[in-house]
């Protein structure tokens, strides 16, 4: 039963209202109820916490229900649904040597297409012209079951297509995923001069390694866009605040500012949390997210750092509903009901400290 | 930074590092100037300089607690080890642990098994990255440094560098000869700078590496050819508990005590604390989880702040725990400092550390070193607590899987001084091992070992053969008692022996404990090629004690013949002897061949018999009667000569089943002229009292000159110097003389006979004219106790009475000759 879920889809993602947040709590029993029944582990954790999915009843009750860690979706395939229901199998691009495998029935499958599109209209980046796509991300038809691929996918649909290039492609001989350069800028430069404007999706250390190396200049145009995604993975040395970086890829390509938009999601979650025009990641109302003290556990208040929670209803299949990433961020209301989401990196002891082996350690040799 | 005994305030850059670089030559040849025993001294002042009261103990116990998360009691018990990790006896056991001595770090020195010398030189500059994790980690890899005289230049870790510095400052002012003060560095740099990291490979010798995989990737790539990479880490510990242990109600309490140390301590940040304790199929899981429980609320030290990034990590295992409960039933206990939780598969795998401890349960122990084996590399310590009729198989199997250290539950992280490190002897890791196989001759030889000795000051740059000729008697008038003339200044770690003399004028000789351990290494070869094989009940009967070398020296042999010993001595008592041949069944036995005879007679008047294989002899000649009395009484089946020795010299020649009676071949490392008919012998294996030209006063004929593939064959001929062997002993016939003037009165002749009675007893016999004034017999017997240093410590005075005759009768004449010779041998 997914009626709640569905009205909850229906309505406008960034509105706020006691209507919303009904509709968001009902959505949240119909969707833990499934998993209840579905997952073994999903069970096992609400029956050791004392809770049964029928008890959440408000806002309140929601910060209260037993959310599982992200390391559990990369350490075991959990599922709620048969496996013959399964309609798409989405794998996390695994920084660390780690990844989740996210299933999605079709309901489940056409909610999170839904709820991105939606999201992308109300932020302005759907269009119906046909637009040139440089995709950072691994070509789909190598690796179709990586999440940012399918995330790729998902929004160039959002907008009339002229052409996508994929620049990190397969290398036979390297038997590697590789960045193509040359292709890259042959890319930029043909995109420059079609006629159509260009929108850049991806990682954003790809494409400043190439801004940067080859000093482009280019004038892509005032509908051109950027939408980075994925963090800066292994190029911790290279992070730019998102001001820089807008800064910096607005002149060198030759676009509006306010068109380069960064995009934060987990596959094991789902929902995207966009950027809009000034730069700020909104949180839509199909979630929630609770910002947590990672000694305590604690919920912080609105500007507090901590780990971030996320929590949202649409997939019934995959039981990561109530999730405590690894993620630091916070929460900022920006005073008018708007809720912002900042993230400040990763959390976790990847760090060499000594000599005492690492997860990440073993994991890397065997 | 510290640099080579100087504080600098300034970033790293290579203008630095190449002033830096430039110095460490000359840095290093100071420090292989120095030796081992004054470095080690200096960094015993440091130790004593680290004691609780000390300066350097509260401020560094101040700058840890800001620079580590440690609890107040875990970094003062660390800072606690300070002065013992320095102490002298703790430095020496681990040299010697490493080397099997000292001073092959200072110069060329004997190794058994090898023929030829081995000096251990240092790799030269070393560069240590140094981990953070235990904060007196990168002071012992300093230590490591200086031990084995390389320049050691620390990098340091960004969370470990006050105390570091601080240990600098207490060498300095210890230092102040500057004797290791300044053939060190401590160095910042930020880890993964390609620049300075690049430039500094190029420059070292070798690097030591403390820390994780990627440090540990990042410093092994790329490096130049030649530069020697030493890594600990990164490494995973483990504990072990068998059924048949757990079952023992009464060690499960101190075993989970000793569970909760090796996790707690340190909060699991070193590679030795446990993160997994393997548990066998059959213990009671509830159980063992609240005794670990009540034991890691007990333990004397709470845990650390953590900080965020740590806590995600055991947020993480929370859930794996809960993941494990479903599976397994077994609830998993998070305490206010710790997490146990048993979990639901049975691989190795790391814990997030800050006390959490992984229980996993395994079927068997080939189930379980098979699966360890799949992580080889990282294995390391593993606490082990099994029955006692299970400790060999399990250490076996799990070696073969890849652990390098056993240890008991509970004793991880408090290592034995001179263990290995990762299944490395880490000191030795620091050397070259260089070996010296030139065959001087004898001329470079004696040039080089009595350049120091006063004897020879007027000969020092002599020819082999222009060297003079030394007898006993130079050697007694120049004994260790009267002065040191044939003594090495330097000689100091050794033995003393009795080689003779007189009552008034002993004599004395000195060897090194290399030389003596040499020594019998030779003599133990020699006999494990006649017959003795390992496992051999072997009884030692040469007399001990009284400044004597043979008990002591045939001791060490039969050691590493790995015989097993009965060192009974020669003066036991009849009973005891016969009582101990019973009990313990002796194959083969060792003494003087005289004493064993009357032993071997003495039991054949207590028709007592026993079977003896084997007899080694040496220290007199072997005769037909003893050999008839041995074989009589025990059945022996072989005699060897225990090798042609004397105490001033060393063992001189060996024999083989080949040699006929007297025949020997001269061991290597000695050289024998026959001159006048006399061996005179040189040995190249003393060198603190070196034997050049000694005069042994055994007559010689050389059979065999020797080659290269034959040693030199001699025969012993008896002795050349008027000396006197009976009862086991030896003394001069002037001694004799001496002894019958001080019991008769005027001066009379007499003639001294050898003779062996009816029942097989030495006899010494005094034969006098007819008109002779009478002899003072107790007079007599006491002159022999009173002069004769040799019988007097073998023999009694009711021995000497019986075994000593007089007669009165004509002399003997040489039919010849005419002449009536004073002694005559009748044996």
């Amino acid at each position: 039963v997914t009626k709640h879920i569905d009205l909850l889809l229906k309505s406008d993602p960034f509105e706020f209202s006691q209507e919303t947040s009904q509709l968001f709590i009902h959505s949240f029993q119909e969707t833990a109820l499934a998993h209840y029944q579905g997952s073994t582990f999903f069970r096992h954790i609400w029956d050791r916490a004392g809770l049964h999915p029928n008890d959440i009843k408000s806002e309140e009750d929601i910060i209260k229900a037993p959310y599982i860690m992200v390391n559990m979706f990369k350490e075991h395939e959990l599922m709620s649904v048969n496996e013959k229901d399964i309609a798409l199998t989405l794998g996390s691009s695994g920084t660390t040597g780690q990844r989740s495998l996210m299933h999605l029935d079709s309901g489940s499958l056409a909610r999170v297409k839904d709820l991105a599109y939606i999201i992308h209209k109300e932020l302005g980046m759907t269009s119906d012209r046909k637009y040139n796509y440089l995709c950072f991300t691994y070509d789909p038809k190598v690796a179709d079951d990586l999440g940012t691929a399918f995330t790729d996918e998902l929004l160039t649909s959002f907008t009339g297509i002229n052409e996508v290039y994929y620049a990190i492609q397969f290398n036979d001989k390297k038997n590697d995923f590789e960045l193509n350069e040359a292709g890259v800028l042959e890319k930029l430069n043909e995109f420059s001069r079609n006629g159509y404007p260009t929108r850049i999706l991806g990682f954003p250390a790809f494409l400043y390694k190439i801004v940067k190396k080859y000093n482009i200049q280019l004038e892509l145009g005032d509908d051109s866009w950027i939408q980075t995604g994925g963090g800066w993975k292994n190029h911790s040395d290279e992070i730019l605040t998102k001001t820089e970086f807008r800064d910096i890829m607005s002149q060198a390509l030759g676009l509006p500012a306010e068109n380069i938009r960064d995009l934060f999601g987990m596959v094991e979650h789902g929902i995207p949390y966009v950027d809009c025009k000034d730069g700020h990641m909104r949180i839509p109302n199909y979630a929630r997210i609770i910002i947590r003290d990672p000694i305590t556990s604690k919920p912080l208040k609105d500007g507090e750092y901590g780990l971030v929670q996320f929590i949202c209803t649409y997939n019934t299949s995959y039981p990561s509903m109530n999730l405590l990433s690894t993620d630091y961020g916070r929460v900022v209301d920006d005073n008018t009901g708007v809720k912002i989401l900042e993230i400040r990196g990763r959390a976790g002891v990847q760090k060499h400290k000594g000599c005492a082996l690492k997860a990440s350690e073993m994991l890397q040799d065997n | 930074m510290y640099i080579f005994g100087k504080f600098i305030d300034a970033n790293i850059d290579k203008k630095i590092l190449g002033d830096l670089f430039k110095d460490c030559d000359q840095k290093l040849d100071q420090l292989t100037d120095i030796s081992i025993i004054s470095i080690i001294d200096i960094l015993d002042q440091v130790g004593k300089s680290w004691n609780e009261d000390g300066k350097w103990y509260k401020q560094a116990f101040e700058i840890i607690q800001r620079e580590a998360s440690f609890d107040l009691t875990m970094i003062k018990e660390t800072l606690d080890v300070i002065p013992d990790l320095l102490s002298r006896e703790v430095l020496l056991q681990r040299v010697k642990a490493d080397f099997g001595n000292t001073e092959c770090l200072d110069e060329f020195v004997s190794k058994e098994h090898f023929d030829g010398k081995y000096f251990c030189s240092p790799l030269g500059k070393v560069l240590h990255v140094c981990a953070g994790n235990v904060f007196l980690g990168c002071i012992d890899s300093l230590i490591m440094g200086l031990l084995t005289k390389n320049v050691s230049l620390l990098k340091l870790s960004s969370k470990n560098q006050l105390f570091p510095n601080l240990f600098a400052q207490s060498v300095l002012e210890i230092d102040v000869e500057k004797i290791i003060s300044d053939k060190f560095c401590l160095l910042v740099w930020k880890g993964g700078d390609q620049k300075i990291e690049s430039y500094v490979n190029t420059k070292v010798n070798a690097i030591v590496a403390w820390g994780g995989h990627e440090m540990i990737k990042n410093y092994s790539q790329d490096l130049p050819y030649g530069v020697k990479f030493i890594d600990f880490g990164p490494k995973i510990s483990i504990q072990v508990l068998s059924k048949n242990r757990a079952l023992d109600k009464d060690s499960l309490k101190a075993i989970v005590s000793g569970a909760a140390e090796d996790v707690c301590r340190w909060d699991q940040a070193a590679c030795a604390n446990s993160q997994n304790l393997f548990v066998e199929k059959g213990v009671n899981k509830d159980e063992l989880m609240n005794a670990l429980k009540n034991a890691f609320e007990d333990y004397h030290i709470r845990r650390g702040d953590i900080d965020p990034d740590e806590n995600v990590e055991i947020i993480k295992e929370k859930f794996r725990a809960e993941h494990s409960v479903m599976n397994n039933g077994v609830n998993y206990i998070e305490g206010k400092d710790f997490l146990l939780h048993f979990d639901e598969s049975s691989s190795l795998r790391n814990s997030p550390l800050n006390r959490t401890l992984i229980l996993k349960e395994y079927s068997d122990l080939g189930e379980l070193s098979k699966m360890l084996s799949t992580y080889s590399c990282f294995l390391q310590t593993c606490g082990l607590a099994v029955a006692g009729n299970e400790f060999i198989k399990y250490t076996k199997k799990l070696s073969l899987a890849g652990v390098k250290r056993f240890t008991n539950i509970g004793a991880m992280t408090s290592g034995k001084n001179g263990a290995p490190h990762d299944g490395k002897i880490t000191l030795l890791e620091l050397v070259n091992v260089i070996s010296n196989e030139y065959d001087e001759n004898l001329t470079e030889f004696s040039q080089r070992v009595l350049a120091d000795i006063p004897f020879y000051q007027d000969h020092k740059d002599k020819e082999f053969l222009d060297l003079p000729i030394i007898s006993g008697s130079d050697l007694s008038d120049n004994s260790l008692v009267t002065n040191k003339a044939f003594l090495n200044p330097k000689a100091d770690k050794g033995y003393v022996f009795s080689s003779g003399g007189t009552t008034g004028k002993p004599k004395f000789t000195f060897y090194s404990s290399e030389e003596l351990d040499y020594v019998s290494g030779v003599l133990a070869g020699s006999y494990q090629k006649l017959a003795l094989k390992e496992g051999d009940v072997v009884a030692n009967l040469f007399v001990a004690g009284n400044l004597w070398s043979s008990f002591s020296v045939v001791q060490v042999a039969l050691s590493k013949c790995g015989a097993k010993q009965l060192p009974i001595g020669g003066q036991v008592d009849l009973n005891d002897l016969i009582s101990y041949f019973k009990y313990f069944s002796p194959k083969t036995v060792f003494g003087i061949p005289s004493m064993l005879a009357d032993m071997a007679n003495k039991m054949k008047d207590q028709g007592v018999k026993f079977e003896i294989e084997n007899v080694f002899f040496a220290g007199e000649q072997l005769r037909d009667d003893h050999i008839q009395m041995m074989k009589e009484v025990w059945n022996v089946k072989n005699f060897y000569s225990a090798g042609y020795a004397s105490v001033d010299v060393g063992p001189i020649g060996y024999q083989t089943e080949e040699c006929q009676n007297g025949e020997h071949f001269l061991y290597s490392g000695l050289h024998l002229e026959c001159i006048d008919g006399e061996a005179v012998v040189s040995s190249k294996i003393r060198t603190h009292m070196p034997v050049i030209r000694y005069r042994t006063g055994d007559r010689v004929q050389i059979l065999h000159p020797g080659d290269h593939s034959t040693p030199l064959k001699f025969k012993l001929l008896g002795r050349a110097d008027g000396q006197i062997q009976i009862w086991g002993s030896r003394f001069s016939f002037d001694d004799l003389k001496k002894c019958l003037e001080s019991a008769q009165e005027g001066d009379n002749g007499y003639q001294i006979f050898l003779r062996i009675d009816d029942i097989g007893n030495e006899i010494l016999v005094i034969r006098q004219a007819l008109e002779s004034k009478p002899i003072s017999e107790i007079a007599l017997y006491q002159a022999f106790i009173d002069r004769c240093d040799d019988v007097r410590k073998t023999q009694s005075f009711e021995f000497i009475k019986s075994h000593l005759k007089f007669e009165c009768a004509d002399f003997d004449r040489n039919t010849r000759t005419g002449k009536v010779p004073a002694l005559i041998d009748q044996r």
